[in-house]
Parts: C-alpha cells; sequence; structure tokens
C-alpha cells in the first residue's frame, strides 16, 4: 500500500468531483482525507488516497488522463510518507482580521503569527466590494506553537491590526471532550 | 470497578434511538456505575452516554464540576431517561467526543436546557442548566437518540481535525 496527496484544479462543472473520485474507486484507491474549495469559479481539490500494492503512481496518473481531458483537470500526485514525530503545538486559535482592504494584509498577519513560531492550519480571505471602498475579511486557524499563548499571540497581532488599521480578534478555538 | 471500552464512531449503532429502562434495577445500578467509572477514566471527559459502552439504554453520566468553562453546575450524576427542552439562547463552541477521535465540530447549542428524568436512587429529577454544562447535556441526549456532534454541523467548515501528539 502507499499514499498519495492527489490535487485536481480547474473550470468549476457539475460531476468533477464525481469523476474524479469515481476513478479512484475503479483503481481500487481508498479515498481518506479530502478537501474543496470553489473561488471565482475555479475548482480545486485535495484528497488522501491509498492505493493497491499493484497500483503504480504512474498508473495512477494515467487512470485520470479520460477524466483530465473532459474537465480541462490540472491533477497532481505527491506520495505521501508518514510522520510520526514528537511536536508541541501549543494552543489552538481563531483569529479574524477584519476592514478595509489594503495590500498586503495577509502576508503582514501571516508573517507575524510565523514569527512566533505558529503554524496555521486554516486560512479563508474574501474581499467585498464596495462603492465606499472594498472590505476585507481574513479568518484563520493557527497552531500557536510551544512558546507562545493566546495572548501573547493576541498582542502580536493588535500591533500589526494598528498598522493595518484593521479590527484583529484572536479566541480559543481548544475544544471540550464531552 | 469496571472502565468499559468506549465505542468509536465505526462500532456505534448510530441513527437508532437507545430504549427507555423500565425499572431503576440491579442491572440499571451496574451501568451507572460503569459509566462514572469509565467517564472518570479520562480525565477530560465530562459526560459519557450508555451506547458509547455498547449498551443501548437511555443513561447518560454528568460531571462538569472540574472543568473551567462550568457556571451551573450538579455535580457528578448518572440521569435515566432523560427528557430534554431546549429553553433559550444559542451559544456556538467547539466539542469533541470520545467517540469521534480525531476531529471535532463548531456545535450551535442552546444556551439553557431544563431536563428532568430518573436518578440511581429511582427518584425524579427535574432541573434547569446553563452554559457548558447545558451544552455537554445536550451532547449526551443526542448520544441517546443516535446523533452525534457531526450531526449539527453546520456544514463542512464547522469539522476540524485535532491535532494530535504523536
Amino acid at each position: 500500500m502507499a499514499r498519495y496527496s492527489l490535487h485536481a484544479v480547474g473550470t468549476d462543472r457539475p460531476g468533477i468531483v464525481a469523476k474524479v473520485t469515481g476513478v479512484l474507486a475503479e483503481a481500487g484507491c481508498n479515498l481518506e482525507d479530502s478537501r474543496m474549495a470553489i473561488l471565482s469559479g475555479q475548482f480545486a481539490i485535495m484528497l488522501v488516497v491509498e492505493t493497491p500494492d499493484s497500483m503504480t503512481a504512474i498508473g495512477l496518473e494515467e487512470s485520470f488522463s479520460a477524466v483530465q481531458a473532459e474537465y480541462d483537470l490540472l491533477i497532481v500526485l505527491r506520495p505521501l510518507v508518514t510522520q510520526e514525530e514528537t511536536v508541541d503545538l501549543g494552543e489552538t486559535l481563531s483569529v479574524s482580521i477584519h476592514g478595509g482592504d489594503r495590500l498586503g494584509i495577509v502576508a503582514a498577519v501571516t508573517e507575524a503569527i510565523a514569527s512566533l513560531g505558529g503554524n496555521i492550519v486554516d486560512l479563508t480571505t474574501h474581499k467585498i466590494p464596495s462603492v465606499n471602498g472594498a472590505s476585507y475579511v481574513l479568518l484563520l486557524s493557527v497552531e500557536s506553537g510551544p512558546q507562545t499563548g493566546e495572548q501573547r499571540m493576541r498582542e502580536e497581532l493588535d500591533i500589526v491590526a494598528r498598522r493595518l488599521g484593521v479590527t484583529c480578534v484572536v479566541h480559543s478555538g481548544t475544544s471540550d471532550l464531552l | 470497578m469496571t472502565i468499559r471500552p468506549v465505542l468509536s464512531l465505526a462500532e456505534l449503532h448510530l441513527g437508532r434511538p437507545c430504549l427507555a429502562l423500565n425499572e431503576i434495577d440491579e442491572v440499571a445500578l451496574e451501568l451507572a456505575q460503569d459509566l462514572i467509572d469509565t467517564m472518570r477514566s479520562s480525565p477530560a471527559c465530562v459526560g459519557l452516554a450508555a451506547p458509547q459502552i455498547g449498551i443501548d439504554l437511555r443513561a447518560f453520566a454528568l460531571d462538569c464540576s472540574s472543568h473551567p468553562k462550568t457556571t451551573t453546575c450538579h455535580g457528578e450524576l448518572v440521569i435515566f431517561n432523560p427528557v430534554l427542552a431546549l429553553t433559550g439562547g444559542a451559544l456556538v463552541a467547539r466539542e469533541g467526543c470520545m467517540s469521534v477521535p480525531d476531529l471535532t465540530g463548531d456545535v450551535r447549542r442552546s444556551e439553557t436546557v431544563e431536563i428532568s428524568g430518573t436518578g440511581v436512587d429511582g427518584s425524579s429529577m427535574h432541573f434547569v442548566s446553563s452554559g457548558f454544562e447545558a451544552r455537554a447535556i445536550q451532547h449526551e441526549c443526542d448520544h441517546l437518540d443516535g446523533l452525534l456532534f457531526l450531526d449539527r454541523l453546520s456544514g463542512p467548515e464547522a469539522l476540524h481535525q485535532r491535532r494530535v501528539y504523536r
């Protein structure tokens, strides 16, 4: 058995997911985790798949040729190596940034998070056009890293937000086991 | 003391409501003790429902007394045949579940609840709860109806992978 991450990108059309996952099922691949998104009519999906012993990476790529041509998809396959390492992830934080659109918001915020050892695990941005000037929303889920707590992250992002003239809210995204 | 294995998503009889107990007999009392013992074996766990240990009866154990988010608290409880009324407010918070390892989800739940049922001594129970304890009660009652927090999510974006220390 081998595991791969499979990435498919193209113009959104009904039936893409059915076709892509149909190829995988036909090839005997087990679909594990997946995530898809559509932005401005562009479709992207990332899937983690486990392939049968008899399936080579080249064979799997070739099995997509018909779907790739039919839907004009870019398909990328990457082998996955299981990592078993001890990592202190710190706290899970939710960060929301919003205000007037301006150049460099995402770069400045993510740079601040990276400088504190934080790891971004989810990110969504939206630009909202308006006659009075566009607004911007940035939502992040962040693992703070072992050296940085919620308070430290909030202080650092507050500085960045003030410099950018946007609002920043940081709150705990830690789950409760019920 | 009996610590029972907690069934995972793949093992639960999902979508099937549990049966009401006809009486609080020795079997019911043994179930109550197993729920408490199993819940206690996981320090972070504040509640456990009977189907999670493979018993399809309407009962759950609860103890939110040591959780930092707790406001209203009725201490350690086992409730048989609970009847729940959602009485107001709505809050979204992130939940995990012993039966759903590796995933958490943002779930909107009533801020206050009114619950009635039968206690381990066979007497009727009735109380009002709010905040974190109310959330835990709703989570456990869902188990008795064959539902998981996964069934309460607003959409895929509300599901999160619990990153664990390996």
